[in-house]
């Protein structure tokens, strides 16, 4: 085994490491802001990997999209919604969390099982390594256009949405007839969809 | 077909740089989407001067650019079948019939929610932008042939509904349901792109046909298990028991016409995805599917029917209805004969009519009173004659009484099912029919057989009836436009049927799935 | 490129470490009572995903990796789709004060 390959193996095995760890740590830790940044971990760890696989434009993007943006703006949504809750104990939650465990588990299990089992039609073509950048550019005005231009329209809908939805006041009377308008739901509510026990 | 990407790219390797601009893509069969979108683009520009002006320009230029969509549909009709973006979408018969509805859909919702906008004091403008979008995005999700575009339009609705249910954001309902429905959407879009990424894996392309291809070749257990993944998801979109949770919720939370866009147009474009992906592309694992199908089918239609009783909202029970119907239409999915393909979009059809005149009406009936209680519908006959007949027309079609256009379509899918053998299914849904027909009838008793005193408040009360401030008059054609189908549909249906039948038979890919399970049943 | 060939580790073990962040991924979305860490989790399994695309773009599909472009699809629509749930549990939590995934989730019949 040369150096280069047993470089390749430690790496991936640091990375690796890494994204199962810092994963473990988002799902577990107690307190969110350690979660939302160990997330940030997982992404650059992830980010190794492409790397590892000869994918440096891909890792560029996980970088600026995931770490750049996602992340920070899951930091936002924690520092805006902050109020210390104490959370209202449930009975059956340990055997919840057994139980959802082991199917889990179990999911693993069959998912590594078919990953290994399956006869992989190994080695494929061969890379084409540093022209990935090329390629994908070329994807992106040939066979894959209609999603590239579909994507566009997503974010400018999503944008303006979002805009929509997190604006605090716009006017609120009905435009045809004057009335106050509550921005609310025409019809009342029978039941609360929500049943709140603190009042 | 297959490869054309993959060639191109290949040959694009040598060529000359300015060659990548001299492509076939055949770009024209996607011009119904391109003129939703220039609607789209339109009513955001219209919204920027200003509420007013918006609300008197922006209905104008969506009636426009669905119109002329559902026009340019009808050309495309006959034009020759050829594969446009290098394979990536498809504009065949089942595409175009299935993107007609959808469009149509988004056309009669929003005739009915102007007013109901207004009424909240929402912005109109951004409002039917959204919407629009989830059409775009459902309409090139009816005719995706590949996976990326599938996903890509899959996420164009999905996100843009997830938008829509929490419009009305001072609501704590509306944000309810819209964060359910996120969540829930996001991992059954994470759970989807698993199944891919292990399509991707066994098949190495990404092209529908390619993966059926390979999956023909070489059935192993990953592929099955890709199937699970990939059914459990579009399961959830056409809102199949038990991937039903999230419906009664967000259905109840969401604003009413937008509960009407995602019971059909959002239906309608699961089912293309659901026909393409199953029938196309896991023809190899055709009993297993079919047998998983048939369990959800009698799943729903169990669950959605006999649920549907004990409601007493009509928004839920209109939510657990639609579970209901889409068990009825799985019947035609799961034969997979000439007949079931044709009895689907034939109920697709008659689905579109019956549930928008439904909710026309139930909307009707909240602006004026702003309840959508079942019990406060007592008495209305006296009151509001229209409201009372439409609804009735329109709830009898859904269960299934004879003269209605709701009748024939379920008669189609239970005679297909019959001459397929799918004994099981057929007895389920006439008995889950029966069962509806008692809940649908006892809100129309509630409406008419009731003696004035007997009346609810909210009837008593009732306001009187007018139809001049703006939004309503739209309301109004839409509400007689479906009942007016709804009811004569059924007697003058000859045309829709051939129309159902030309859907499957110019359809290639159904083609050679139904030859396919014709040489089992021979061999 | 830091390594020029890619054979030294095996595609299975790409996968098998997917594979485990997604359970990890289903594990928190099924279990987090906060809705924020909901939303972490979907990320996680979207992670998972993009490093199956991308292990195979590599291993089975060098010339066309036609699995990265899938990723950077992936990851765009990711960041729509964060923005959006931001968005939506910023309207909530003026509505109800709390992003407690318990108080919302009552199933009814």
């Amino acid at each position: 085994m040369n150096i280069a390959a047993s470089t390749e193996i430690i790496c991936f095995l640091i990375l690796g490491s890494i994204v199962i760890l810092g994963s473990l740590g988002v799902v577990l830790l107690k307190n969110i802001v350690y979660s939302a940044f160990l997330l940030g971990g997982v992404f650059m760890a992830v980010a190794g990997l492409y790397l590892l696989l000869n994918a440096s434009f891909v890792a560029a993007a996980q970088v600026l999209v995931y770490v750049g943006a996602v992340n920070v703006l899951i930091l936002f949504a924690i520092m805006l919604v902050n109020k210390k809750e104490t959370l209202k104990p449930i009975k059956g939650l340990q055997i919840r969390k057994i139980l959802s465990g082991s199917i889990c588990l179990g999911l693993l299990i069959l998912l590594i099982r078919v990953d290994i089992t399956t006869p992989w039609p190994l080695p494929g073509p061969v890379s084409i390594g540093e022209q990935a950048t090329e390629r994908i550019g070329e994807h992106l005005f040939t066979d894959y256009l209609l999603p590239f231009e579909l994507a566009s329209v997503l974010l400018l809908m999503a944008m303006i949405g979002a805009i929509v939805l997190a604006r605090r006041d716009v006017f609120s009377t009905d435009i045809e007839t004057g009335n106050n308008a509550g921005q609310e739901l025409i019809e009342k509510s029978n039941a609360p969809l929500i049943i709140d026990k603190t009042s | 077909m297959l490869e054309i990407g993959a060639s191109f790219i290949t040959a694009q390797a040598s060529a000359a740089p300015g060659e990548l601009l001299n492509l076939a893509l055949n770009a024209g069969t996607v011009a119904p989407e391109g003129v939703v979108l220039v609607a789209m683009i339109a009513t955001l520009l219209v919204d920027l001067a200003g509420e007013k002006v918006a609300a008197r320009w922006v209905p104008p230029i969506c009636y426009l650019g669905l119109g002329t969509s559902l026009i340019l549909l009808a050309f495309q009709w006959n034009a020759p079948l050829e594969p446009s973006f290098l394979g990536a979408f498809l504009s065949d018969k089942l595409a175009i019939a299935f993107r007609a509805v959808v469009a149509l859909s988004t056309l009669l919702s929003l005739l009915i929610s102007w007013r109901y906008a207004e009424q909240g004091g929402h912005p109109v403008g951004e409002y039917a932008a959204i919407l629009l979008a989830a059409t775009l995005g459902a309409m090139l999700l009816c005719g995706a042939t590949d996976l990326v575009s599938v996903f890509v339009s899959l996420e164009t609705l999905s996100v843009a509904s997830y938008l829509l249910s929490g419009y009305m954001k001072r609501d704590a309902r509306s944000s309810e349901a819209a964060l359910k429905y996120l969540l829930v959407g996001s991992a059954a879009a994470a759970v989807f792109l698993y199944g891919a990424s292990l399509l991707y894996g066994i098949s190495g392309t990404t092209s529908l046909q390619g993966i059926g291809d390979a999956l023909l070749n070489s059935p192993t257990p990953l592929a099955a298990l890709s199937l699970v993944f990939v059914l459990a998801t579009v399961a959830f979109k056409i809102a199949a028991v038990p991937f039903h949770q999230w419906t009664p919720d967000v259905y109840e939370g969401s604003p009413t016409p937008v509960v009407a866009f995602l019971s059909v147009g959002s239906k309608a474009a699961g089912f293309a995805l659901a026909v393409r992906i199953l029938v196309g592309c896991f023809g190899a694992f055709d009993s297993q599917w079919k047998l998983l199908f048939t369990v959800l089918a009698v799943l729903s239609m169990t669950l959605g029917n006999v649920v549907a009783l004990a409601q007493t909202s009509m928004k839920r029970m209109l939510a657990y209805s639609s579970i209901g119907q889409a068990g009825f239409v799985m019947i035609g999915l799961v034969c997979g004969t000439e007949d079931g393909f044709a009895a689907m979009v034939l109920y697709m059809a008659a689905y579109l009519f019956m549930n928008l005149g439904a909710f026309a009406c139930i909307i009707l009936f909240s602006i004026r009173t702003g309840s959508d209680r079942i019990s406060d519908y007592a008495g209305l006959y006296q009151k509001d004659p229209l409201i009372t007949l439409g609804l009735s027309l329109c709830l009898l079609s859904l269960g299934g009484i004879p003269p209605m256009f709701g009748f024939f379509g379920k008669i189609y899918l239970f005679f297909a099912g019959w001459a397929d053998k799918q004994y099981l299914l057929v007895i389920v849904g006439l008995v889950t029919s029966v069962i509806s027909i008692y809940y649908y009838i006892s809100v129309i008793k509630m409406m008419v057989v009731k003696e004035p005193y007997e009346a609810s408040e909210v009837v008593k009360s009732y306001p009187l009836i007018q139809w001049k401030t703006i939004g309503l008059p739209p309301l109004r054609i839409a509400l007689m436009t479906c009942v007016f189908v709804t009811a004569v549909g059924g007697i003058l249906s000859n045309p829709i049927f051939q129309w159902a039948n030309n859907t499957v038979l110019g359809t290639p890919f159904l083609q050679e799935a139904i030859a396919l399970s014709g040489d089992k049943l021979l061999g | 490129m830091l390594i020029e060939s890619s054979e030294a580790v095996s595609l299975p073990a790409y996968l098998i470490l997917a594979s485990l962040l997604f359970c990890i991924g289903v594990w928190g979305l099924i279990n987090s009572r906060n809705a924020v860490r909901v939303l972490m989790s979907i990320e996680l399994m979207l992670n998972a995903v993009n490093l199956n695309l991308m292990s195979f773009s590599s291993y089975l599909d060098g010339e066309l990796i036609r699995g990265q472009v899938f990723t950077v699809f992936v990851i765009t629509v990711a960041a729509a789709e964060a923005a959006v749930g931001l968005a939506i549990l910023l309207s909530l939590y003026r509505n109800r004060v709390t992003v407690d995934m318990e108080s919302f989730n009552l199933l009814r019949w």
